[in-house]
């Protein structure tokens, strides 16, 4: 199922929520809703699932394969939805409440008895939970109610999966196996399926593509390659990983020569600030004439982890945060207080404001 | 359990044992003094005759009188406050609105407001010159002194614990069942029955028996409402006052344990509710 959401508005009160937004979603595709908290993510989804409205006025669409379903009620829109805290029936057996779904069709939709049990039990073992029919909600784990969860949205055989911080209320190990596991159910289900999250590792690990969201607006569209390599923004790059600020100045119109403001006392003001990852800083003992250099003291070393974490603080006293692979540290012999020279490998320019 | 263990873990969180028990010893006499005793002087002044005058005493007419109107005034108040609790605590928990905080005031004003008030407020609309005496005139409907007016006072009354009961279980679940009920295509009325009734409906009996238990020994409002005409507009707890004052000691007491029993089952009954609604 395709989704096409055009010019959809939504307001709480004076704030908006949701800005003029219009995005597509492939069918077939896992898509990330990233975003900091209130950025709308959730609120698009819930849009989507019909338990939100969109503002009256706003003259938006959402549009199911070709049909605009915006006037249809949650129910009628068929969306498997998992809730951030599951939101399980308390009172039921988990086999009754995947069974829900089926349950209250109309008498000449709903299943026989029979075919309720086997669709459930199915299901059950799909989400890897066959012999827990008869507990209550209450004696599973998180990691086995997110999954029964999941389970009974699928009950009613949706071709649309909206997820909201679907790992969220999770601890860190379950959740990076439920994340690997969601992408195996994903391929094999094929369903257009759409998930919010604010942990950028998880929405580039699971997802075909991540759509980042701000203030009520998409930030950015495209593969977890183009948004972690080609952020369209400063908000992208900064919310996708560390960064290092600086200011400079755009002298010419190649972008390329940037003059780091903070190095060669320019009297002119800034005009652009560059932000370079922690893992996109060479170090050299030496200085090099040659090439872009940011000389910096050694203030802090952590070895301890994957790579080398270095406290740096340059000229201004301004901290710049690199990281290194253990085999580079233990070549240089880097210790606290050494001056070193930081080269930039890559770096993003954004223009600040008015020239 | 009610004493202290006290061990090496929460030595220093424990007040020195002298204080325990002075504690202790204090809450219970303070219990049996003001609760237990007039419980057991009820029901030792009720039999104190014998059996037979107890039973003479609560199966005379009037006194039957008085007890089939405590409980017709408690069978039509309980439902109304229910339903109307039920829909009051639905609205307060689902959806935020303007003037919702104003509501909840409202809900609470028969707690603040003393009962003797409540029933005046009674007498002041359908009384000889209330203001809305023309209004009942023209139905030729007598409520001041009659049964319609008991039963209307009762319900002001009782009105705030079904619905105060509810509001705060409903908030604090939240929507989200309902919500994940809908999305599964379930219709309104199958979205309430099967997932928010179940949810509360230990709250909700809790709410019913406060609210029976109350209607059942309402006092002041009634009292100023009745007229007390015997074996016409007296209820259980009028009729055990009127017999008190007439020095029929035996007899008030003996209807006065009538109430108490009804109390003590509405107690019993409570309690298992409260429990269950705890899970």
């Amino acid at each position: 199922m395709t989704i096409s959401i055009t010019n959809i508005t939504k307001s709480f009160g004076n704030s908006k929520a949701l800005d003029n937004i219009s995005v597509d979603f492939t069918a077939g595709e896992l898509t990330a809703l990233l975003g900091p908290s209130g950025c709308g993510k959730t609120t698009l989804l819930r849009l989507v699932a019909g338990l939100e409205q969109a503002d009256p006025g706003c003259g938006g669409r959402i549009i199911f394969n070709g049909q605009n379903v915006l006037a249809d009620t949650a129910g009628k829109r068929k969306v498997g939805f998992v809730f951030q805290h599951y939101a399980l029936f308390r009172h039921m057996t988990v086999f009754d409440n995947i069974a829900f779904g089926l349950r209250v069709r109309k008498k000449s939709q709903r299943p026989t008895k029979a075919e309720i049990k086997e669709r459930v039990y199915s299901l059950l073992e799909l989400v890897q939970l066959g012999n827990m029919a008869d507990r209550m909600p209450s004696e599973l784990s998180g990691g086995q109610r997110q999954r029964v969860a999941l389970a009974r949205a699928l009950a009613i055989e949706p071709e649309v999966l909206l997820l909201d911080e679907p790992f969220g209320a999770l601890d860190a190990k379950v959740r990076t196996e439920l994340r690997r596991w969601l992408r195996q159910l994903h391929d094999k289900l094929n369903c257009t399926s759409i998930f919010v999250t604010h942990d950028q590792e998880e929405a580039l690990e699971v997802a075909d593509r991540v759509i980042v969201m701000n203030k009520g607006r998409i930030e950015q569209i495209g593969s977890p390659d183009e948004i972690f390599h080609q952020p369209a923004s400063e908000f992208v790059m900064q919310f996708l990983g560390e960064v290092n600020v600086f200011h400079g100045r755009i002298e010419s119109d190649d972008p390329q020569m940037v003059h780091f403001y903070d190095q060669t006392g320019q009297t002119d003001q800034p005009n652009a600030r560059m932000l370079i990852r922690p893992h996109d800083l060479d170090i050299s003992t030496e200085p090099d004439t040659d090439k872009r250099q940011i000389p910096a003291t050694i203030t802090k070393i952590q070895t301890a982890g994957p790579s080398v974490r270095l406290d740096c603080r340059d000229n201004n006293g301004k901290i710049v945060n690199v990281r290194i692979s253990h085999d580079i540290f233990n070549r240089l012999q880097l210790f606290i207080g050494q001056n070193i020279f930081l080269t930039p490998k890559q770096l993003q320019i954004y223009r600040s404001g008015q020239k | 359990m009610l004493f202290f263990v006290q061990n090496k873990y929460n030595k220093g969180l424990m007040p020195p044992a002298w204080l325990n028990w002075t504690l202790v010893v204090i809450s219970l006499t303070f219990l049996a003094v003001f609760l237990l005793l007039p419980l057991v002087i009820i029901f030792t002044e009720a039999f104190r005759q014998g059996m037979t005058l107890w039973w003479q005493s609560i199966s005379e007419p009037e006194a039957l009188h008085a007890l089939k109107l405590t409980l017709l005034t408690a069978a039509v108040a309980v439902p109304a406050n229910t339903i109307f609790g039920l829909a009051a605590a639905w609205c307060l928990a689902k959806f935020r609105f303007f003037g919702r905080n104003i509501i909840i005031t409202l809900i609470d004003l028969p707690f603040a407001v003393s009962p003797i008030i409540a029933g005046m407020l009674f007498v002041l609309l359908f009384g000889a010159r209330g203001y809305l005496r023309g209004i009942t005139d023209s139905l030729d409907l007598q409520i001041i002194f009659a049964v319609p007016g008991i039963i209307l006072a009762t319900m002001f009354i009782t009105f705030p614990f079904v619905a105060r009961e509810l509001t705060g279980l409903m908030t604090q679940q939240g929507s989200q069942a309902e919500q994940a009920a809908l999305s599964l295509g379930a219709s309104g009325w199958q979205t309430f029955w099967h997932i928010t009734l179940p949810d509360i409906k230990w709250g909700l009996l809790y709410g019913i028996i406060l609210c029976n238990a109350r209607a059942m020994g309402e006092f002041g409002a009634v009292s100023v409402v009745s007229g007390h005409i015997r074996g016409k507009t007296n209820t259980l707890p009028l009729h055990a006052e009127i017999l008190y004052n007439e020095y029929n000691f035996s007899a008030a007491f003996a209807v006065a344990s009538l109430l108490a029993f009804l109390a003590l089952v509405t107690l019993v009954i409570k309690s298992i509710a409260e429990r269950r609604k705890k899970r």
